[in-house]
């Protein structure tokens, strides 16, 4: 057996590629390759991100490659009705038939609406480029990826405000206390997760504190040093709570980056709290104390800005910023937050006592010849604070409590990706590269570097932008300090549109699905079946036919990871991993088994062709590859996916490196500088802690909205973070007393690792894996068992069923389930078929789940739970 | 002489399940035989209560009731303390699987190996991994011992992201585990079954 295998081995080779188990895809990966068949996969050790470690996921890519289950030809559907659990019919077709079929659909809408077509992708790794490539020249901007709105809508546009970078991640190497709210970093998953956790678990056998703060004991909260149980949505109470404590009781913060690096000492009008402008420059003016006068932000004679006071400028009496902020915490007691979260009084006061004196104001770091602050101590939110519908003002809250110790891109504290990237041979070439975007400023605050996953097309937060009409179906304009808007803008304004006037664009021509899977990890699938069913031509370019894939009229088999060529897991700069490592990494995914599946790049350039827009695709290629000279792609002329990797890698490093030079070495990497690495005490740019120019957005989206008469609410636009309720927040409805939380596995991402037959095997043995789990106190008290079949069901009788749990590790105000479950697609392995509830079902699309400031979607619905029978 | 084993901090594992993914993928073990698994447990009372996290595997032990068992000699410990069997002599009675209070011996059900993850049609990564396993034969954990005579750590001790595991000579005192187990307060999994396992586990 083993013997005569080994004797005929005539191929044992290691080949460099990147994982694609998790949709950030950072981690490089080395697969060994047996006859042509590859029989292992581990990290690769000279891989900055993953050095030499994977996750069960990217372990798992090995039955993705070799699945029997996927889609193995394009397939046309016969059943013109849609609908779930509906037999599409499907019968096999050419590739030269699907081209042409999709061409004319798709030539047809270009035509007669471009805004008809939406550009679903989860395909995270090729986003960056390929979407605003296709959507710009289509000339349509409805982008979405499945779960988009349950993703960083509350945490990107205030990292964007406060580091001018998208993703963040605390600084491992120096870190003595983490707080995570709501987040699981470094308990594998989020970006970069194998980094992360590599990262924190050496930070914790150094000492480094962990406090979690979550209604359900997370991985990262079982392992931590203190789990603090919270009520669903009022992180943000809790921590205004202990920045009042860190301020007004202990006076615990770091008084000079207040004052120096942030816009605490900018003087407010006291009549309309504007800043008060210098008349001759319009520029912000501060109070310097050192000469009792009034002066500019960047007026070189600034001495000493006050923080306190009331002044008169240009006859309008004024107040520093941060002492309206001072005076606006007051209200948020600890005994006021503990009513509100469940949290007593005594543990805010001591975790706010904890936070401010780990973060060791004052004390400083020497390294490579510059002395820089040190503050070993801050805070991380996620998911938890980005699912609801008022989580925007309380990822606001979580990163001032960073601020107000200064904790913010220095040493020990929280850091934001590589907006200040630049490699020191080629960042003239590309911003790809890095360019310093990040040091751009408005009114001297910092500024929003580039975030290459939108281009500069779509809005950031600051400096603020126009707010047009709704230009697309999530009317992503009307998020004017948000980042993006969501699914559940989109889907009320195509199934209502009268709720918005008829004023959102809502013409469902196509549908196109890369790998992203709304109708399981969305909201009520049934909502969005009537979602779908209005779009007349669906394409999905799918490697497995997944729930949403059932309602595609033509389907694309595409390539899987270990098929796939991609420069650029990982870009720069809008990194999703690099903030742990003291080095920047741009990773390539080759190919290291043979194929016949196309890559979706390729299949688009395809259709693109057929219907008579290649042209303008590749003209925005060279807009968002950022391709010059003899690289620029030729109007007239075709390429493929590999072809436009070439040119990119040889535009941005000027010609010095090929595709072959990076397949090599498998990446380009190269060092951080001290400066890059911890940005803040380089540069003079300041950090908002009082939002001034919100007023002037909540003025432009009313104008706005009133003009086309939408039903808008802007009351939330205002300067400081406060805290409001959520939908579920207050007295019980009828029994209606438990709010809903979920959570993901380790094991498990996004939808697609359904469809690995690994991973469902994990799922199948795990504990809680779709289980519907309670408070076993709780529980007991209403005569619930372990064992039960339980229904929960939201006000409005939506309603799943399952297993019940109890359970000592969740609130007891919560009944908890996994948002990965209750998938029924047809090609799912048996294991994973209808494997718990669908948690989705439970989440209306209704306004009232919107959080207005940036389309997070509100995951806490309050549930009944009964047993069946 | 050497003897091989490891020590499982579990201040740092964070339950993610990469070991048992990468045993799965670096042994290619049938559908539902896991070499190395990860428990999980609630200990105590909300709100001072959290999920306990145990990962285990074949532990190797001092003196594995397995091996005397074996009517064949199929089961064996090789000089540096790894537990194996040898597949040519196994004639499946599974009186290691009774004797081993771990649970960490797996029976091959005949009619597995060529149903595997697909109900019947195998894989190509499949074919070329399930020809190691013969049907109706006891198959177990064996520390990767074609990769630790290669100089390399087992598959799971390598792939932990957490550096949660290391692998190494118990009885040089300098090894990293040793040195590990001189340091921090320790345990073994029911130590009064008298096996006297090579997998230690550092207390979080």
């Amino acid at each position: 057996m083993t013997a005569s295998v080994k004797s005929g081995t005539w191929e044992d080779v290691e080949l460099k590629t990147t994982c694609y188990g998790c949709p950030a895809g950072t981690c490089g990966m080395l697969a060994r390759r047996v006859n042509g068949i590859v029989v292992a996969v581990r990290g690769d050790p000279e891989d900055p991100f993953s050095q030499g470690k994977l996750c069960a996921k990217g372990q798992a890519q090995l039955m993705m490659a070799y699945s029997k289950r996927r889609v193995t030809k394009p397939l046309k559907r016969t059943n013109p009705e849609k609908g779930i659990g509906v037999d599409p019919g499907w019968v096999e077709i050419s590739y030269d038939e699907a081209v042409a079929i999709t061409a004319e659909k798709v030539k047809h809408c270009r035509e007669v609406d471009p805004g008809g077509l939406v550009f679903a992708t989860s395909d995270f790794t090729t986003l960056p480029w390929f979407l605003p490539s296709l959507l710009i020249s289509f000339g349509s901007f409805n982008h979405t990826s499945g779960g988009r709105a349950f993703c960083g809508n509350n945490v990107h546009p205030v990292l964007q405000q406060v580091h001018g970078g998208f993703h963040v991640g605390p600084d491992f190497h120096f870190c003595n206390h983490l707080m995570l709210f709501g987040s699981n970093k470094g308990a594998m998953s989020n970006w970069a997760a194998v980094t992360a956790t590599l990262e924190m678990s050496r930070a914790r056998r150094r000492g480094m504190k962990l406090v979690v703060v979550d209604p359900w004991c997370s991985n990262a909260a079982s392992i931590a040093d203190e789990w603090v149980p919270i009520r669903p949505g009022t992180d943000g109470a809790l921590v205004m709570a202990m920045i009042n404590v860190m301020v007004n009781e202990l006076g615990m913060y770091d008084v000079e980056f207040v004052r120096k690096l942030s816009n605490g000492p900018y003087l407010i009008r006291d009549v309309d709290g504007h800043y008060a402008r210098d008349p001759a420059t319009g520029k912000p003016q501060l109070w310097d104390t050192a000469d009792q006068k009034a002066k500019v932000y960047d007026d070189p004679s600034l001495a000493v800005p006050a923080l306190e006071g009331s002044f008169v400028v240009d006859g309008e009496p004024c107040t520093p910023s941060f002492q309206l902020l001072r005076k606006h915490l007051v209200k948020f007691t600890p005994e006021s937050a503990a009513e509100i979260t469940t949290v007593p009084a005594h543990t805010i006061r001591r975790l706010a006592r904890e936070f401010a004196t780990a973060a060791s104001v004052g004390s400083t770091i020497e390294m490579d010849g510059h002395t820089l602050p040190l503050r070993p101590a801050c805070a991380h939110w996620y998911k938890g604070i980005s699912q609801h519908s008022q989580g925007f003002e309380q990822g606001l809250s979580i990163a001032m409590l960073n601020t107000i110790v200064g904790a913010v891109d220095v040493p020990g504290g929280l850091l934001a990706d590589t907006v200040y990237a630049h490699h020191p041979e080629f960042a003239e070439n590309s911003t790809w590269m890095g360019n310093g975007s990040g040091m751009r400023e408005r009114d001297g605050l910092v500024a929003a570097g580039k975030i290459a996953t939108y281009g500069d097309s779509f809005p950031a937060p600051f400096p603020m932008k126009d707010v047009p009409n709704p230009y697309n179906m999530s009317a992503d304009s009307l998020a004017a300090v948000g980042s993006y808007n969501s699914g559940l803008v989109s889907k009320v304004s195509v199934l209502e549109p009268k709720k918005f006037n008829d004023k959102v664009p809502h013409n469902p021509m196509v549908y196109v699905q890369v790998v992203s899977n709304d109708l399981l990890n969305e909201g009520n699938p049934k909502q969005q079946a009537d979602f779908h069913r209005k779009f007349g031509f669906q394409l999905s370019i799918v490697p497995n036919i997944d729930e949403t894939a059932e309602f595609a009229d033509i389907i694309f088999p595409t390539q899987t990871q270990l098929e796939r060529l991609d420069m650029g897991a990982n870009n720069i700069p809008d990194t999703m991993g690099s903030t742990a490592t003291n080095e920047y990494c741009i990773n390539l995914r080759q190919p290291v088994v043979p194929t016949d599946y196309k890559h979706n790049v390729d299949i688009w350039i395809d259709i693109a062709e057929k219907a008579g827009f290649l042209p303008a695709f590749n003209q925005t290629v060279n807009q968002f590859l950022e391709l010059k000279g003899e690289w620029a792609l030729e109007a007239g002329k075709k390429y493929d996916n590999k072809g436009l990797m070439e040119r990119w890698i040889r535009s941005m490093t000027a010609g010095k490196l090929s595709l072959e030079d990076v397949a090599k070495e498998g990446r380009i990497r190269w060092a951080k500088t001290v400066q890059e690495k911890y940005p803040r005490p380089f540069y003079k740019s300041r950090i908002p802690v009082y939002y001034e120019y919100f007023l002037e957005a909540g003025a432009r989206v009313k104008a706005t909205t009133d003009a086309l008469g939408m039903d808008w609410d802007v009351s939330r636009y205002k300067p400081l973070a406060d805290w409001y309720p959520a939908p579920g927040h207050g007295r019980a409805e009828n029994g209606y007393e438990l709010f809903a939380v979920s959570y993901k596995w380790p094991f498990l991402t996004s939808t697609f690792s359904n469809f690995n037959p690994w991973l469902a095997e994990l799922a199948q043995y795990h504990p809680y894996v779709g289980k519907i789990i309670l408070n076993r106190k709780y529980a007991e008290s209403k005569g619930l068992r372990d064992g039960d079949r339980v229904v929960a069901e939201n006000l409005r009788g939506r309603r799943v069923e399952g297993i019940l749990l109890l359970s000592e590790c969740i609130h007891p105000e919560c009944v908890g389930m996994d948002h990965n479950g209750g998938s029924w697609a047809k090609s799912l392995p048996p294991r994973r078929k209808n494997t718990g509830p669908h948690f989705g079902e439970l989440l209306d699309y209704d306004m009232k789940n919107l959080d207005i400031m940036d389309g997070a979607f509100e995951a806490s619905p309050k549930l009944r739970v009964t047993r069946v029978g | 002489m050497a003897r091989l084993g490891m020590v499982i901090d579990l201040k740092v594992c964070v339950g993610c399940h990469a070991c048992t993914a990468a045993c799965k993928a670096t042994n290619g073990t049938p559908p539902d035989i896991y070499f190395a698994r990860v428990h999980e447990r609630e200990v105590g009372v909300f709100p001072n209560a959290r999920r306990e996290f145990l990962p285990v595997l074949c532990n190797h032990c001092e003196d594995p009731p397995c091996v005397p068992v074996c009517p064949t000699g199929a089961s064996y410990k090789r000089e540096d303390g790894i537990v194996a069997v040898k597949s040519d002599l196994c004639i499946g009675c599974r009186s290691c699987a009774t004797s081993c209070p771990y649970e960490h011996r797996h029976y091959v059900k005949p009619g597995i190996l060529e149903t595997g993850y697909f109900n019947g049609e195998l894989t190509l990564y499949e074919k070329a991994k399930y020809n190691r396993w013969d049907s109706g034969t006891v198959i177990k954990c064996d520390f990767c011992m074609d990769r630790v005579d290669q100089g390399l750590q087992p598959a799971c001790v390598e792939t932990c992201p957490a550096e949660a595991r290391i692998f190494g000579d118990l009885a040089d005192p300098e090894s990293a585990p040793s040195k590990l187990l001189s340091e921090r307060e320790s345990f073994t999994l029911l130590p009064d079954a008298g096996t006297k396992p090579s997998v230690h586990y550092l207390k979080a």
